[in-house]
Parts: structure tokens; C-alpha cells; sequence
């Protein structure tokens, strides 16, 4: 099911009334916990089969060797042997993942390699909507219970919940056992302002989806479906319009996602910080998809030494870092070729010693950013739409072609812009998002816009607004989040 | 909770009160009609209230095999066409022509031609209809001109009533359940018949000839459509006997490759020796 569907909107306010019904029962506290996550897990177990019922099955084998690793590993009286219940989890996730995801890739690549025809070896299956995202919450568990970080759940309800969590559970954020997990283990509390701020939150999300994504998705699938016939400056704004949509599509779903959360008295982490706001390329690894390279940081990069070795060990460890990133995103040598790209851009900076120069909001305490602030959000914005090339090309070679297509064919001439009602409205949408968040940019999310503006029929006005030119301008047939795939 | 969910409610109800009364009462262009699907049949409407200077030879109404040989939003030298589709009925050919002989009573035509492919006498009141014919002939126009089983048929369709609400007008919107049909498949229908006998008069009244021709049918159809002219002669009404007769003559086959479908001819392969004996 998708956030953007009719069928979600009747799902949602029908199981919000459920849940919140359950609550108002007069049973004890530990019966009122225990249906109101049983009710959790059927309604995010619906949401997923909707989709493909047979992928349920993964997400249950997942759930429960998880949750059986976790307590072994507790059990396990020598550090070696629950090292050992911990790496079979591993092996175990990952076996799966690496399956659905990447066997076919690899197989299809050393045939090419070595010249084996490998057709009959290839699997040709379908990959499960949000496998990555979902494996990586149950291993993150198993590596946190050997790590004493967090006691194994005993509850296995509340832990198929956490795994299965609806709003968060086919594009993130990923979320750790440490914060997740115990808010399935206490009683939650309907509170109108947390689901007030999860109501804004949703429907930022959907403006950011409906209205940028889904639209910026028209213009830029038409320029890659005949790049090499479209101008320099067509291809630039291409790149650019793709760099809003991948922002506005992912960006969306995890507003949506933690507003959804809210509503049913979770938190959730946040996913972006303002990463189009970044000032070098270190800052924006910090504000983009944070709950991913938080989560490479804590179970790759550290464990691997970090940054707190020799340099060679330093190089090493951030290839590895950004090609598992890479690679995380899809088997594919494009994502390789992003990662690549982006380390060559990060090394320099961590060589340097520079890597941690920008920690704080741009412009802190100031309305506007200084020119030379100004500046590096601009060089670095455009670092990463050089990225996004590569990761929206389908080869290496198309990126390239692309990249030397924007410099070699009119790059000054005026492009292509299908037409003004299509080209206005949308850019008018996008200035809207970059001022509103802009504004909001020391908030806990982008559209806490209470805490902004104070004349509360402003806020409304402004809400209404929103809702009514999404309605106007907003695209309802272009349904695919693009982190699904991943 | 009761704050929180009657604070979204007042908000769903806020963007409702923006969003809905523009789209209710939002002024109905002839664009907005015309580029909803079958907007061949509004120009065709809109043509036949219109007053034609110039002096008119031909009047051509027609179904869809007519529109392919002469669109109604084509303008031509000493012809008007108001062909457009089979889904208007016969009862949307008389109201067509109705208007323009009452809007040009004092440039009359000096003869009308009606095109039909064989198959198109059965209509009588389809699922088509609510898009095809009720909206573009409103109730509060036409209805006047209703036979008592056109009335029956029309209050057959799901929620016929709401084709004319402005804001489906300009949609291609249709009811998505089959209208039922009172009687099995015939050569021309109830509803054909009466209509048919409608424009004879009509015609008469107006002192205007007229002709039912048959637009070119495929060679390899051939012995369906020698059953369906079999039973248009077999119809025994003295009103129109003699142009059922005229109109089963007028039928010729054409090589099956000049047509794109079983019955449209592709614009290119329109045989010119057929356009010569209707001009």
C-alpha cells in the first residue's frame, strides 16, 4: 500500500480509530499494551500483503530469527558462542538479502567476466518492496543485544511490531532496537499536540511527493528518455529537477512516515536534516538519509576503526563505507559509480582533519546566510547533482554521456520547459519548500511551522493553502516512492 | 481525541469549501466540453445552432463512419456536417437536425444525407449514452422532445440525473454499470424506428430532401451485414420503407485493408469515387 493511495487513505483513520478505541477499553494496562501491538502487527502486515502477501513470509522468518537470535545471544554463557547465534543472524539476513538482491547481478557479471553464459543460473525473482531497510532494523537488533546495548525482548508481539512497524517499514527510517523497541514495551498515551505535529509532518510529505516529486518525475523522465538529443541547459535542469524529486520523494515518505508514527504515539528518528542546505560535502553525508549512514557509521565504519587509525586504514575505511552505501542502494555500477564519487569527495575532507568543520544549522541565529555561506551550499548543491547523474543513469557509460551531453551541446541556451502551466506551478512549489524549510531549519522537522510563525490563522492559511494546491497541482498518478526499490 | 479528530474534520471541510464550489459553478467553456471524450458530438451540437451564411447544398449527419468521411469539425465550401458518433441514438441525429433547420429556416439545405454503416439502426439507449448523449443534449433542453419509450430507456441509466451537473459535464465521467437492455439484439431498434419516422417528418415540414446512405462496409463482413439489410427491408412502416429500400442499395464494399477497424476506413484510403456520388 502506499502512503500516496486511495486505499491508504481509508486505512489510516480506520486503524487510528482502532488503536486509539483499544486504549479506551477498561482492561488492564499489559492487556491494553498487548492488543493494541497485536493490532499494530495485523494492520502493518495488511499494509505490507497488500502489496505481495507471499513477502510476508520473509518478513516473519526475518522477525523471528531476530528475535531468537536476541535471546540466545543473552543465554549464550561464552562470548564466543553468542558471537557465534550473533554472525548466524548476520549470515542469516544477509543470505536473504544478498538473494533477492544481488544474486543475479553478480552471477550475470562474472558470466560477463569470464565469458560463462549464466542465463540458467539467474533466479529472476521479484525483490520484496523494502527488504534492505527492513533487514537492516533486524540485524541492527542482534549486533545491539551482543553488544549489551539493549536487553533481548522476551515479547515476541512487541518485537515483530518493531520489525514490521507500518509507517516506517518499506523505506525507512531505519530504525535501532534502542529507540524503537521500548516504545513497543510501554503503554502509549493519545497526546493531541504530538498528532497535531504528526498531521503537519504528513502532510508536508505528501506536498513534497505529490506536488515536486511526482511532478519534477514527468520533466526528468522525459529528458533521460532522449538525453542525447537535448540540450546542455535541458540536461542541467534535468539534473537539478532530479535532485528535487529524489529530495521531495524520499524526503516525503519519511515525513509522512514519522507523522504517521505520531499519530500512533511512536517516534521515530528523523531521516533529513536539511541536506540541500549543507555547506561541504561532510555535512550533507550528516543531513541526507541519516538513519542509513548512521547506521553504516555504527556497525561498518566504527567497528572497522573508524577514522581513529593510520591513513591508509582511513582511505580504506571510507571506500568501504560509501561503496556498501553504494551498493546498498540497488546492484547496479551506477550506485557503485555514486559511491566511488562521493568518497573521492569525502577523503580530501577527512585527510583534513575537516570532515566535522560544519556540525551546526547554516546561518544559526541569522535570517539569511552570508555570501560566502551562500556559496558553499551552491558549490556543494551542485556536487551532489553531479551525483545524482550517476545514481539516475542506468550505465556508467549514460552518465558520462549525460555529464559531457550538459557541457558540449548549448549549455546557455534556454531549455526545454514542456510548457508554462506545467513549468510555473512547480517552480513556485519548489521555492515554497526551500523557504519554508529554510525557516524551520532549527526545528525538529521542516514543517513544525509552529514554532515559526505564532498567528495561528496564518498557520491555517497556510495549511489549507497546501491542501488545495496539491489538489490543483499535485500529480496522483505517478505512485512510486523510488526508495521502494532499495 | 474528539478535538483532534474534529480539528481535521474542520480542516477537510475548509479545503472542500475552497476546492468544490469553483469546480461546481466554475463557467463551463466550449474548450471544457470539447476536450472531454466525444467532442466531436459537442462541436456538432454547437454547429447546429449556428447560423451559416453561405449557401449550403448538403446537410450530413452520420455516425462515426460518417465523422471519418466527413468530420463535424471540418468547415467546407458548400457542406455542413454534423456527423459525429452512433452513441448519440437516432434521437440525438433528429435533435441535430432539428436545431439547424430551425436556426437556418431561411438558408435551408438543399438536401440532407444521413451516413450510417449498417450496424448503427440497433442503438436503443446504451452505456454510452450518459456520456455521449445526455450530456451533450441536457435533460432541461431537450426532454420535450423525448418519446415516451426514449424516457423509459434514459431513466434506465444509474444516476442519469447527474450528467448536466457542471462539474461532470467537463469529465469523462461515466456511470460504470451496464444499463439494462429490454430486448434482445435487433437490426434497428424502438428507438431507431421512432426517430427515424421524426426526421421524415421533420423533413417534410421543412420541404427538405433526404437520403439514408450506407457508408463503405468491409468486403469480408459481407454476409453479416446482408442479414442485417435483409431485416431494414423486412421493416414494413410506410414512412420510411422506401428509404430502408434506398439505403440497403446504397451499400458497397470496399477491400477489408482500406479499413483500420471493422468499420472506419483510415483517412487516406477514403475512396474518392464514394465521396463524388454524396456531393
Amino acid at each position: 500500500m502506499l502512503f500516496n493511495s486511495i486505499e491508504f487513505a481509508f486505512f489510516l483513520p480506520l486503524v487510528f480509530l482502532i488503536y486509539w478505541a483499544i486504549g479506551y477499553v477498561k482492561i488492564s494496562d499489559t492487556l491494553k499494551l498487548r492488543l493494541q501491538n497485536i493490532f499494530v502487527l495485523v494492520a502493518s502486515y495488511v499494509f505490507y500483503g497488500w502489496w505481495d502477501w507471499r513477502f510476508l513470509i520473509l518478513i516473519a522468518v526475518t522477525s523471528f530469527c531476530s528475535w531468537g537470535s536476541g535471546l540466545l545471544i543473552a543465554k549464550a554463557n561464552a562470548k564466543g558462542k553468542s558471537k557465534a547465534w550473533m554472525i548466524a543472524n548476520i549470515v542469516l539476513n544477509l543470505g536473504i538479502l544478498a538473494t533477492y538482491k544481488y544474486y543475479d547481478f553478480f552471477v550475470s557479471e562474472f558470466g560477463q567476466l569470464f565469458g560463462i553464459n549464466t542465463d540458467s543460473l539467474l533466479l529472476r525473482i521479484i525483490l520484496p518492496v523494502g527488504i534492505s531497510f527492513y533487514t537492516f532494523q533486524a540485524l541492527s537488533y542482534s549486533i545491539d543485544v551482543y553488544r549489551k546495548q539493549i536487553e533481548p525482548s522476551k515479547d515476541i508481539i512487541a518485537f515483530f511490531a518493531f520489525i514490521a512497524f507500518f509507517p516506517q517499514l518499506v523505506a525507512g527510517p531505519i530504525e535501532r532496537a534502542t529507540n524503537l523497541l521500548p516504545q513497543f514495551l510501554t503503554n502509549r498515551q493519545f497526546c493531541y499536540a504530538q498528532s497535531v505535529d504528526g498531521m503537519r509532518q504528513i502532510l508536508w510529505g505528501l506536498f513534497k511527493k505529490i506536488v515536486i516529486a511526482d511532478n519534477c518525475a514527468t520533466y526528468v523522465d522525459l529528458v533521460w528518455s532522449s538525453y542525447p538529443t537535448q540540450s546542455g541547459s535541458t540536461l542541467l535542469l534535468a539534473a537539478i529537477m532530479f535532485s528535487f524529486q529524489i529530495y521531495g520523494d524520499f524526503s516525503g515518505y519519511s515525513d509522512i512516515a514519522i507523522g504517521t508514527a505520531k499519530l500512533f504515539g511512536i517516534k521515530l528518528m528523523r531521516n533529513f536534516n536539511n541536506p540541500y542546505f549543507s555547506r561541504d560535502i561532510a555535512e550533507f553525508w550528516r543531513r541526507w538519509h541519516i538513519s542509513l549512514t548512521t547506521w553504516f557509521r555504527d556497525y561498518v565504519y566504527i567497528p572497522l576503526g573508524g577514522s581513529r587509525v593510520g591513513k591508509w586504514k582511513i582511505v580504506r575505511n571510507t571506500f568501504v563505507i560509501f561503496l556498501v552505501s553504494g551498493i546498498w542502494h540497488g546492484a547496479n555500477w551506477t550506485f557503485l559509480g555514486w559511491g566511488t564519487y562521493h568518497a573521492l569527495l569525502f577523503l580530501p575532507l577527512i585527510l583534513l582533519g575537516k570532515n566535522r568543520k560544519y556540525t551546526n544549522q547554516v546561518a544559526e541565529g541569522r535570517i539569511l546566510p552570508t555570501w560566502h555561506e551562500a556559496a558553499q551550499i551552491l558549490v556543494t548543491f551542485f556536487i551532489v547533482v553531479t551525483g545524482w547523474i550517476i545514481f539516475r543513469a542506468e550505465t556508467i557509460t549514460q552518465a558520462w554521456e549525460y555529464i559531457q551531453g550538459i557541457f558540449t551541446r548549448d549549455l546557455l541556451s534556454v531549455p526545454h520547459i514542456i510548457s508554462k502551466p506545467f513549468i510555473i506551478p512547480l517552480a513556485l512549489a519548489i521555492l515554497f519548500m526551500l523557504v519554508i524549510e529554510w525557516f524551520n531549519r532549527a526545528e525538529s522537522h521542516n514543517f513544525a511551522i509552529n514554532k515559526t510563525i505564532s498567528q495561528q490563522w496564518v498557520r491555517r492559511i497556510i495549511y489549507i493553502a497546501i491542501a488545495v494546491y496539491m489538489i490543483y497541482f499535485g500529480k496522483f498518478d505517478y505512485n512510486q516512492f523510488i526508495y521502494f526499490q532499495f | 481525541m474528539k478535538r483532534f479528530i474534529s480539528t481535521i474534520c474542520i480542516y477537510i471541510f475548509a479545503v472542500l469549501l475552497v476546492v468544490v464550489p469553483p469546480e461546481m459553478y466554475k463557467i463551463v467553456t466550449d474548450a471544457d466540453l470539447e476536450n472531454v471524450e466525444g467532442g466531436e458530438v459537442r462541436i456538432a451540437v454547437k454547429k447546429s445552432k449556428t447560423r451559416t451564411n453561405r449557401r449550403i447544398k448538403k446537410l450530413i449527419l452520420g455516425d462515426s463512419t460518417g465523422h471519418a468521411l466527413y468530420p463535424s469539425e471540418n468547415t467546407y465550401d458548400s457542406i455542413v456536417s454534423l456527423a459525429c458518433n452512433q452513441a448519440i441514438t437516432m434521437a440525438g441525429q433528429y435533435f441535430l437536425l432539428k436545431n439547424y433547420l430551425e436556426t437556418n429556416k431561411d438558408n435551408l439545405p438543399t438536401e440532407i444525407i444521413l451516413l450510417f454503416t449498417p450496424g448503427t439502426f440497433d442503438n436503443d439507449v446504451d452505456i454510452f449514452a450518459y456520456h455521449y448523449f445526455l450530456k451533450p443534449f441536457p435533460l432541461y433542453e431537450y426532454k420535450s422532445l423525448y418519446t415516451p419509450h426514449l424516457n423509459e430507456r434514459i431513466k434506465s441509466i444509474p444516476f442519469y440525473w447527474t450528467a448536466n451537473l457542471p462539474f461532470i459535464q467537463t469529465t469523462n465521467y461515466t456511470p460504470s454499470i451496464a444499463v439494462p437492455t429490454e430486448v434482445e439484439s435487433q437490426s434497428i431498434s424502438e428507438l431507431s424506428l421512432e426517430y427515424l419516422l421524426k426526421i421524415d417528418s421533420l423533413t417534410k415540414q421543412y420541404g427538405v430532401p433526404y437520403s439514408i446512405r450506407s457508408t463503405p462496409v468491409r468486403d469480408d463482413r459481407k454476409s453479416r451485414v446482408e442479414d442485417i439489410l435483409q431485416d431494414l427491408l423486412n421493416i414494413s412502416d410506410p414512412g420510411i420503407t422506401e428509404k430502408m429500400r434506398e439505403y440497403v442499395q446504397s451499400v458497397e464494399y470496399y477491400p477489408s485493408e482500406l479499413f483500420f477497424d471493422d468499420v472506419h476506413l483510415s483517412s487516406p484510403n477514403i475512396p474518392a469515387d464514394y465521396l463524388e456520388e454524396v456531393e
